[in-house]
């Protein structure tokens, strides 16, 4: 994260959450619709989506594989059916957050 | 566009900071974009873009000593850390799994069946990474090409099924004696049975560490080998 590093501990959510719109999805990708998404803004450093999204390989969460592309071979991500319900509930759970921090902050 | 010489250019230069091949092929592809784009976007040559991805780079690719000495990029060591340390919780939780199935063995059977279905079944386990590392002989045999870089972060553990071997080698004969001293400390708490037990636990620890990283090597290297041809 370059520029807040209040997104630092949402890393996870976020690259979870791209990648239940997506089909499947490349790092480089991920950077660049996370940027994308908030006009600049969040920009993840490579040192961190790698190693994380190893670990959330690792773990079951998502899957990869390696297809060729225009003669390049390019590594895609994809949610598992267990990284999907995590998903879901990581997403309640940062709704339920955002909501209560918004009413903190309204006062 | 980038050339293949380019291409090349990057992948050489990737290379030389020691990433093994399943990352490389997503750290090379990340590189290609972020060139391509700079090269679009703010129409600056191929040799500038690259030197300015290698700067954003700089950090994560800096090279730093691994837990067995040899050295390798920052963010490399990062992936590493994380795969080994779910591999050894699990090897943890394996062992402790194999103290507790045998306790409640040792209460449901006689010394003679116990001391004989522990001498079959440690040798099925230890005989296991052998009979994997058959099975898969042309992952490991794809290695062996690859003198300078390696295929995947679990490559260095591989010597572990030589050390295996040679455990099997030198305690086969042993096995049926220590399973009775086992039994003894289960039953009677024995001093001798106890340190029996404590070998038992390192030897299943030690191995079951050793096989899953031999099964994390074979299962990365499999999801890549139709895509290298360096």
């Amino acid at each position: 994260m370059k520029k807040n590093g209040l997104y630092k501990g949402t890393l996870q959510n976020i690259i979870l959450k791209l990648l239940s719109k997506e089909v499947k999805m490349y790092g480089y990708q991920i950077t660049q619709r996370a940027k994308e998404l908030t006009e600049g803004e969040l920009e993840m450093t490579e040192g961190a989506l790698y190693p994380l999204l190893h670990k959330l390989e690792a773990e079951g969460i998502i899957t990869s594989e390696v297809q060729e592309i225009n003669g390049r071979s390019r590594k895609y991500y994809l949610l598992t059916e267990k990284g999907k319900k995590q998903q879901a509930t990581q997403e309640d759970e940062m709704r339920s957050y955002l909501f209560n921090l918004k009413t903190i902050f309204d006062i | 566009m980038i050339s293949v010489e380019q291409k090349a250019e990057i992948e050489q230069y990737l290379m030389e900071k020691k990433i093994p091949l399943d990352i490389l092929i997503e750290v090379e592809d990340h590189f290609l974009k972020q060139i391509e784009n700079y090269v679009i976007n703010e129409n600056i040559s191929f040799n500038a873009a690259f030197d300015k991805v290698k700067n954003l780079w700089k950090d994560d690719l800096k090279t730093d000593k691994y837990y067995n000495g040899r050295e390798v990029a920052v963010f490399v060591k990062k992936i590493s850390e994380k795969k080994i340390n779910k591999i050894l919780l699990e090897s943890v939780f394996f062992t402790v799994f194999v103290g507790l199935a045998i306790y409640f063995f040792s209460l449901i059977a006689t010394k003679e069946v116990f001391t004989e279905i522990v001498t079959y079944l440690a040798f099925v386990f230890l005989g296991l990474p052998g009979l994997h590392y058959l099975l898969n002989i042309k992952i490991f045999s794809l290695a062996k090409n690859y003198k300078s870089t390696k295929l995947n972060v679990f490559q260095n553990g591989n010597f572990l099924i030589l050390v295996a071997g040679l455990i099997i080698v030198t305690s086969a004969s042993s096995i049926s004696v220590l399973a009775g001293f086992i039994y003894d400390f289960y039953m009677n708490s024995t001093a001798r049975g106890f340190s029996y037990f404590l070998i038992l636990m390192c030897v299943t620890w030690f191995y079951s560490f050793g096989f899953l990283f031999q099964i994390a090597f074979v299962k990365s290297a499999k999801k890549i080998r139709t895509f290298i041809n360096l």
